[in-house]
């Protein structure tokens, strides 16, 4: 019963049949830009958790097309509700990147939201899922208060199999909220293959149960993923209903810098999908409709690289994590434990 | 006898035990063909099967909730919960199912059920993934609470916990799993569960702790006793419930002065427990309050601050001298 397939741009960067796009060259190369941060960010911040530098690292490698194309339709006051594999997407709505790096290296000022953010970006889930409620309610609120503003919540195929998962799309198609529900289906969960983790074809599929919209699209074609999210969104800011996505994509890289994917997958299935790597993809079709050329993808590349090296400089040179901050945020106002643990803390200095 | 890690220790245990009888099956997320993403199941998948080594969807209430299931049934399943702080999305099926079924049915339905996990902090890892909760399930009546700290107490403890009728929960300390090796007896052994472990003797003073500490305590009390003369007791818990009262009050009424250490924060954590039946019990032999090293009442801290957040050598040593001179 698999959904339709929306695909707006084929892997060899030509238009598929039938479809038109609207967008202008500089809306492309916008798009194309961002993706290219993505991408920057993903090997900088690889290299740098193996030299030591950055904890754990779990890489969107492969993903910039679904996470760019959706997050850049955000409007002012939207919500994004990342997950861990989600720090292109939270670059994209406005998280500076050196505030990326903080969080990596496990920096008390880690995901400091600028006070000017133009989209509310919320903390990336660790605990899988259990941002997926939290959508619901922020939609809900705006819907209690007759506003336009539309909540975008990512997971992962994985994810789908949690309760939670199916309690807030089921609760956000009983009360009509407004949720752009973006599943990243990158075919994997760690080690877990997404044939184990559902026995539907598509997570699309899954929307029938609740009684929602559901689109299954290429999420490697940044294109599609752009057009179909704006359209979702438009139509979600009078209508209130939410809508489940399904982006079919690939994981790249290993689950994260701790994993060893040759365990439980073949070099030939990674290769496979490599081909469908959704930044050559775009190049393609920039190349193809746009006259884009090699030298100046060069020098969007050297310019993208300098800003985040310029980033992760400023990360950098931050003064180390001080024990007493911990003692700060628990509370509006400091309990007197927490006083006292502090006092003891600075004693001890 | 062979040198093993303590990751070692309990994948040789799971695999004795999975050998000598088939109603033992384990699940989880990553354990089969992955190994567990410490590496605990290695081997397991090849040699049982993926009927045995069952890699699970991402969804922690059905691995415990089936699990229970599968235990009521005739199976003995040992359940994986990744890191423990994701057993908080199926903590209903411990709390209100597996720890109540034998109560609620009169002991006609039971759960011999083992839930093994990653715990506790110290390797820099994300949220979430540090956290202690042993007190969640101590405080829980029906659910026993099991911690080694060494690859010996691990392999011998995982049997007892398999064997046993109710439901236990099985917690490894990350930061042990390959922190040092010990020889451990190749073949079938129990340790028992409930049962303190004194590992270094003494007049003075007594140490309690469980879990990571046992990487650094013993270092830590020596050079206390060479600079000040004394001699202080060491209590490896083992389990925290039931807890071996016996053996912690025959301790501290011998020394008078006691110091609990955990990594879980210090507000209702076990050590609070602990110290309310040593009042009881050895109220007219203390020679000082009793005090403990805990984590701090906070969320578990990022990386970069956990070594000072946590427990540590300094922390104890310090407080080690002020109940000694006290
Ligand atoms: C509730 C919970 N269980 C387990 C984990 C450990 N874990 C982290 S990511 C992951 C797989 C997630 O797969 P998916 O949702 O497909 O997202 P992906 O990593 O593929 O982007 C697991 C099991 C977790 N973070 N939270
Ligand atoms: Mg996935």
């Amino acid at each position: 019963m698999a959904k339709d397939w929306i695909q707006y741009v084929n892997k060899e960067g030509e238009l598929t049949e039938g479809k038109e796009i609207a967008l202008e060259r500089t809306e492309c190369l916008a798009l194309y830009e961002l993706m290219v941060t993505c991408r920057v960010f993903e090997h900088k911040a690889t290299v740098l958790q193996r030299q030591g530098f950055l904890g754990t690292y779990a890489s969107g490698l492969g993903q910039e097309a679904a996470q760019v194309g959706s997050a850049s339709v955000l409007q002012k006051n939207d919500w994004l509700f990342p997950y861990g594999r989600d720090l292109g997407a939270a670059i994209v709505a406005g998280i500076p990147i050196d505030s990326v790096f903080l969080w990596l290296m496990g920096h008390q000022e880690r995901w400091l939201t600028p006070s000017d953010i133009h989209v509310h970006v919320v903390p990336p889930a660790v605990e899988v899922a259990s941002q997926i409620p939290h959508a619901v309610g922020v939609a809900w609120s705006t819907k209690l208060r007759r506003e336009p503003q539309i909540s975008l919540c990512y997971f992962g195929d994985g994810a789908t199999s949690k309760g939670d998962f199916h309690e807030a799309v089921n609760m956000a198609a009983v009360f009509q909220v407004p949720v752009v529900f973006f599943c990243e289906n990158n075919q994997w969960a760690i080690s877990t293959p997404f044939a184990r983790q559902t026995a539907v074809e598509s997570i699309a599929d899954k929307a029938s149960a609740y009684g929602l919209p559901s689109f299954r699209i290429d999420g490697n074609d940044v294109l599609a993923v752009y057009q179909t999210v704006k359209d979702v969104t438009e139509k979600m800011r009078e209508t209130y209903q939410p809508v489940l996505i399904e982006a079919v994509t690939y994981r790249l890289d290993a689950h994260t810098t701790a994993d060893d994917p040759r365990r439980y997958r073949t070099d030939d299935e990674v290769d496979r999908w490599r081909q469908l790597d959704p930044l050559i993809r775009a190049k393609s079709y920039l190349i193809r409709y746009h006259q884009w050329s090699e030298s100046e993808d060069d020098a969007l590349i050297n310019k993208i690289r300098k800003r985040v090296d310029d980033a992760w400089q400023r990360a950098n040179d931050k003064p180390p994590s001080r024990l007493a901050s911990v003692f700060h945020h628990v509370f509006y106002s400091q309990t007197t434990d927490l006083k006292q643990q502090e006092s003891e803390v600075q004693q001890d200095g | 006898m062979a040198e093993l890690t303590m990751a070692q220790a309990i994948n040789q245990a799971l695999m004795q035990t999975m050998a000598q009888d088939d109603t033992v099956i384990l699940l989880g997320e990553d354990i089969g063909r992955n190994g567990g993403v410490f590496r605990v199941t290695k081997d397991l998948f090849e040699q049982f099967g993926e009927d045995r080594v069952v890699d699970t969807p991402l969804s922690e209430s059905a691995i415990l909730g089936s699990a229970v299931g599968l235990a009521m049934n005739g199976l003995h399943p040992v359940a994986e919960i990744q890191f423990l702080g994701f057993i908080c999305s199926g903590f209903h099926q411990i709390i209100t199912q597996a720890a109540r079924l034998r109560s609620r049915s009169l002991g006609h339905f039971t759960v011999p059920l083992v839930i093994r996990a990653p715990y506790g902090g110290g390797i820099g890892a994300p949220e979430l993934h540090s956290d202690s909760l042993e007190t969640f399930f101590v405080h829980s009546p029906g659910l026993k609470v099991v911690v080694p700290s060494r690859p010996f107490d691990a392999k011998g403890l995982l049997f007892s916990a398999i064997a046993d009728p109710d439901p236990v929960i099985f917690l490894e300390p990350m930061p042990l799993y390959r922190a040092f090796r010990e020889e451990v007896p190749s073949e079938v052994y129990f340790e028992p569960l409930g049962k303190a472990r004194v590992v270094h003797e003494g007049m003075n003073l007594t140490v309690i702790y469980w879990g990571s500490p046992g990487a650094w305590i013993i270092p830590t009390v020596l050079s206390v006793e060479k600079a000040t003369g004394s001699t202080i007791e060491v209590i490896d818990v083992r389990t925290l419930s039931p807890l071996d009262e016996e053996t912690i009050i025959a301790s501290v009424t011998k020394t008078g002065r006691v110091l609990v250490v955990h990594e879980a924060v210090r507000t209702a954590g076990v050590g609070a427990e602990i110290i309310s039946r040593i009042m009881a019990e050895a109220f007219y032999r203390m020679e000082a309050p009793p005090m403990r090293v805990c984590g701090y009442d906070t969320p578990y801290p990022v990386a970069q601050l956990e070594r000072e957040w946590l427990p540590n050598s300094a922390r104890v040593e310090r407080t080690l001298r002020m109940l000694l001179e006290y």
